[in-house]
């Protein structure tokens, strides 16, 4: 390590100036050091935007030339500054050095497991495993744990995961997927890190070996997403009957409704600018009344239209009046800071006004108790009696469709009724 | 006496105004929403509004909501709330702390142009009209221990018109007999209600509105 210094005539001349020199072999040794420590780096990077998964046997090599770098610049640096402990450094370093050889077979020994990863796998797709456990499957295989599968549907024209909720394929963002075909037909897609594209016949043999596994995923995929579209058209049905009797309502009270008012008020003045005609008189009245009645019955159609007192003023006014008029008496308690939206609202009034019809009618109970309360995660509406319990849960009572309604909205319907131990029927629906 | 009305409907808005003009109100605006109530209670400071509990846009609450906001800023107005429904969590709404200068009324009353003009009188100088609908849902509610048994059916005649906000005067009208018979009446009955006795008309009318919905 002996390096001379500049001649003090030609640079290329020799001369013995050995603090110049040691000056000059420092400042090598630390740049040599600086630039290991760098490259050292960059591989540390890379390894890093690599994600997890690297073809293995090359990242083991990466990693322990990373290492060896970085103990030649602690050696560089203890030599430069006379720091104890050099040759203890210098023996690590060269332990380093030669261990890299053994990493590379470590590594051989590892693509070997992969191997056998993949017949644990086959193993584990003989035993026809649920759809739902064939992802930790496939993940362990690939040894991939941001695995995800998407099933393509292709009535849909798109790919959904086991839920049935449609799934975007990633572009970019360290992430790709691989497509698996069986028969000539489209069935699924991995989704991986980015970094499983390095070992193309991996994920050719475990896509192969799960082909049906993920044939049987794709069909329960396929069935979920079909529940999922007929509960939304349900809901969509429920709010388009619900908008409809609402319209129909605002018809008839914009309508017929307020001319029968403005008719009768016209009447009244006209029979008090009659003066003393009797006999006129008491035909206006007759009319009057007539109109009056027009108007009650109009109004009882009305409201079993479409109560408007629930979408006007929201669900605690609505039920304060229902609760009144109830035949026994009812203990109301409405817990609601804000309105719900009108679904939620018309099918928690629904289930209130239909349960207490069906107490009135059956339950033969002294008193019932209304508890309407948000929750963290939706609506609760809870109606007790104390009556003789029993009810039919199947046949017109109404529970049924009452149960329709709230299911629609992806909520439940409960119904305790133990004989002559009065009736809890208690709804869950769902709301943001 | 100056009245502002707020109804959508055209025809029922003429009629009203009509109607009110020749039992010699003033009727100093009318409008078709809450907005222009509200500015127009402002501008002209009637004695009454009468509003539409549905007015545009949404035909939803506009017309309850206006006749808060003028309950609460401007308490020299009475307000008058019409509908084509009453319901009892409303009138609980609307009478939420007083019944003073309030009153909440089926839009048929309107056809018996008597019985409207004396409730439009009597809110407008202070004191309250309920629709007979709300009191009997009241009175007829079911209750556990009904208190309401011990009355006799002429004092249950009583309280039913106490409660739609009668005056001593009205109620004596009504049921043709003498003030002091209904004087005694309403002691009667406060007394068997273990109610307290009130000063003012529109104060007994709450009482018995508290009593009558616990």
């Amino acid at each position: 390590m002996s390096l001379g210094a500049f001649g003090p005539r030609s640079l290329f001349q020799l001369s013995a100036q050995p603090d110049a020199a040691r000056v000059v072999q420092h400042v090598q040794l630390l740049s040599l050091s600086a630039i290991c420590l760098v490259g050292a780096g960059v591989l540390v990077t890379r390894r890093r935007q690599a994600g997890r998964p690297r073809r293995r046997l090359l990242g083991l090599l990466v990693d322990s030339f990373a290492l060896g770098l970085v103990m030649i610049a602690v050696l560089f640096a203890f030599g430069t500054f006379d720091w104890p402990g050099f040759l203890a450094i210098q023996r690590a370093t060269l332990v380093v050095i030669g261990i890299s050889p053994l990493v590379f077979l470590l590594g051989l020994l590892d693509a070997r497991l992969a191997r056998s990863a993949i017949g644990e796998l086959i193993l584990e797709l003989r035993a026809d495993p649920d759809p739902a456990d064939l992802r930790d499957a496939l993940s362990d295989a690939l040894r991939d744990p941001s695995l995800t599968l998407a099933y393509w549907l292709p009535d849909f024209r798109a790919y959904v995961d086991l839920d049935g909720q449609e799934v975007e394929l990633p572009a970019g963002n360290g992430r790709t997927a691989t497509l698996i075909e069986r028969n000539g037909g489209h069935v699924a897609a991995l989704i991986h890190d980015g970094a499983l594209d390095d070992e193309p016949q991996l994920l050719d043999v475990v896509g192969a070996a799960a082909g049906i596994s993920l044939e049987n995923g794709r069909l329960h995929a396929e069935l979920r997403a079909r529940l999922e579209e007929l509960k939304g058209s349900r809901a969509r049905l429920l709010d388009a009957g619900q908008r409809e009797r609402q319209n129909l309502e605002r018809n008839l009270h914009d309508g017929a409704q307020q001319r029968l008012i403005a008719l009768s008020l016209e009447l009244s003045m006209l029979e008090q600018k009659l003066g003393d005609r009797p006999d006129l008189q008491s035909r206006l009245d007759g009319a009057r009344a007539e109109i009056a009645l027009t108007l009650e019955e109009l109004r009882d159609v009305a409201r079993g239209i479409h109560p408007a007192v629930l979408s006007g003023h929201g669900l605690a006014v609505a039920l304060e009046s229902i609760a009144a008029r109830a035949p026994l008496p009812v203990r109301l308690t409405v817990e609601l800071d804000a309105r719900l939206p009108d679904r939620v609202e018309a099918a928690a009034f629904y289930v209130v006004s239909e349960s207490l019809a069906n107490i009135a009618k059956h339950a033969e109970a002294s008193d019932a108790t209304v508890l309407v309360a948000k929750t963290r995660d939706g609506l609760v509406v809870e109606i007790v009696d104390d009556g003789v319990g029993g009810a039919d849960t199947e046949n017109g009572t109404g529970l049924r469709g009452l149960a329709d309604r709230v299911e629609a909205l992806g909520g439940r319907l409960r119904v305790w009724t133990p004989l002559g131990g009065g009736t809890r029927v208690q709804a869950e629906i769902p709301c943001a | 006496m100056r009245v502002a009305i707020a109804e959508d409907s055209v025809l029922l808005r003429e009629g009203l105004s009509r109607l009110l003009g020749e039992a010699g109100f003033d009727v100093v605006a009318q409008c078709d929403n809450a907005e222009d109530l509200l500015l127009k209670v402002r501008s002209y400071d009637p004695d009454v509004a009468i509003v539409d509990i549905r007015l545009p846009p949404t035909h939803n609450d506009e017309g309850l909501q206006a006749a808060l906001d003028i309950r609460s800023r401007h308490p020299s107005v009475s307000v008058l709330v019409l509908s084509q429904y009453v319901e009892l969590g409303l009138a609980l709404k609307l009478l939420a702390d007083s019944a003073e200068g309030v009153g909440y009324l089926l839009k048929d009353r309107i056809g018996d142009v008597e019985e409207f003009v004396n409730a439009v009188r009597r809110v407008a100088a202070g004191g309250s009209a309920l629709d007979p609908i709300i009191v009997q849902t009241l009175v007829s509610r079911q209750r556990a221990d009904d208190p309401l048994v011990q009355l006799t059916p002429r004092e249950r005649e009583v309280l039913e018109l106490m409660a739609a906000g009668s005056s001593n005067q009205g109620i004596a009208d009504k049921l043709v007999i003498t003030v002091r018979a209904v004087e005694k009446y309403v002691s009667s009955i406060f007394g068997k209600l273990g109610l307290p006795s009130t000063g003012s008309e529109s104060r007994r009318v709450l009482a018995v509105l508290t009593f009558l919905r616990s």
